[in-house]
């Protein structure tokens, strides 16, 4: 056995994890070549050297919790698991069977109704008889609501006139009232004057008369 | 957490079905947190060691016993729980060193950009060991470790991760070869390329038995 080949057996050799035969075949070489010898020696002590490192306390404590399932997942759980009984299964199966059913129903538009003691079972792929009955009540519903929105224009527009009427009226009066007290203070105004006018005329008669009785005016000639 | 004792003499494979019989119901999630508590240092051990870094390795850890929750009903035979748990873990460390050279190369880019490429060689020298500097101290058990965790970054991934399966978790050649998806003759010949590298790292660390000082 070569050098080389020998490399491979010495790990299982130098890990005890060497077959007899091959053990045998080592533990020879290793006695008959000494590089091999030299080599084997240093890698076990670096083997040794590595197991200096030893293991480190991570300091983490990870504690799993069970996940919250949801009431259908629990459901499920306990009814559809492989060893939940008979009754479970059965149960889950009619469940899914149902839903299926409604399903389709749905798809196909099935009504189902009760009149005179009689069942009506129906399916079309179009709801035509539904269509129409809804048409004829959006129809109803805007009709109601045209007749609404014409009532509220109304009044809107009522109560616009009637606050423009109060608008008006109180504005007229207002003006009404200002002319009143603009005609009083004028009158006022006139009857001072006339008053001052008075006083002067009579003061002006009476320096007229004074003037007169102390100049004496020669005869007439 | 208190644990129930008979959970203690269990084997991974009877956790396991214990578990996977009611996920969700105490015995079901005690039992999975046994198989945690049994397997979180040995997995934050081995991911430090690969990856070199404690945080990543908390991290990680965590990721692990996720993947290990959501996948164990996937797992057929019970009694590959132990490779099938480092293959994970290798997985993920593989992942994360893989999305750091991406994240590297675009650094490296800038780096060339700015010139700043030609400095991290001369960096590099401080990263050596205090016992590569003064050969003739005597290097303590905490300073080895630091040694050691150095010299296993030194030596390529595949050889690291075989050294690290095989020396510190004595995991056998053919279960190293089972969660690292090659043949064990493959494994056995990184084993020993890896164990040569390091030889000679950490001769040329001036690091040999004579260096050892054990504070016991």
């Amino acid at each position: 056995m070569t050098c080389d080949e020998i490399k491979i057996l010495m790990m299982d050799f130098l890990y005890n994890e060497s077959e007899p035969e091959s053990e045998k075949l080592v533990r020879a070489h290793l006695q008959n070549c000494s590089p091999c010898r030299t080599e084997y020696e240093a890698l076990s002590r670096t083997s040794l050297t590595l197991k200096a490192w030893e293991n480190e306390d991570p300091r983490l404590h990870h504690v799993f919790v069970p996940e919250r399932q949801s009431w259908f997942g629990a459901l499920k759980e306990k009814l559809a698991a492989p060893n939940a009984p008979v009754w479970g299964k059965l149960a889950w199966m009619s469940a899914g069977m149902v839903m299926g059913l409604l399903f389709i129903s749905a798809l196909l538009n099935t009504e189902i109704s009760f009149t005179n003691g009689n069942f009506t079972y129906r399916t079309s792929l179009l709801p035509r008889q539904a269509a129409t009955a809804d048409s004829q009540l959006v129809a109803q519903v805007r009709q109601e609501l045209e007749v609404k929105y014409q009532q509220m224009l109304l009044a809107s527009q009522q109560q616009q006139r009637d606050e423009l009427n109060r608008t008006l009226v109180n504005f007229a009066t207002e003006v009404d009232r200002q002319r009143q007290i603009d005609l009083m203070l004028v009158g006022r105004g006139l009857d001072e004057f006339q008053q001052h006018t008075n006083s002067r005329f009579q003061r002006n008669d009476e320096m007229l008369k004074q003037f007169l009785q102390t100049v004496k005016l020669p005869p007439p000639r | 957490m208190q644990r129930v004792d008979t959970e203690l003499i269990m084997t991974d494979g009877d956790l396991i079905n214990k578990f996977l019989d009611g996920p969700d119901s105490p015995a079901g999630v005690n039992a999975f947190n046994t198989l945690v508590w049994r397997w979180e240092k040995p997995m934050y051990n081995f991911i430090l060691r690969y990856l070199g870094k404690r945080d990543e390795a908390r991290d990680l850890t965590q990721q692990v016993f996720i993947k290990v929750y959501r996948n164990l009903a996937r797992l057929k035979d019970r009694e590959r729980f132990s490779s099938w748990i480092y293959q994970i873990a290798a997985n993920l460390c593989r992942d994360l060193i893989k999305q750091k050279r991406r994240r590297q190369s675009y650094s490296l880019e800038t780096l060339r950009e700015s010139g700043a490429l030609e400095e991290t060689a001369h960096a590099e020298l401080t990263l050596l060991p205090e016992a590569a500097l003064h050969p003739d101290k005597v290097v303590s058990r905490n300073e080895l470790k630091d040694i050691l965790e150095k010299a296993l970054q030194e030596i390529p991934e595949e050889q690291r991760i075989v050294v690290i399966m095989k020396e510190y978790h004595g995991l056998k050649f053919t279960e190293i070869a089972e969660a690292l998806g090659v043949s064990v003759n493959t494994i056995k010949s990184r084993m020993y390329y890896g164990l040569s590298a390091l030889k000679k790292i950490l001769a040329q660390w001036q690091i040999d038995e004579e260096a050892m000082l054990y504070d016991m």
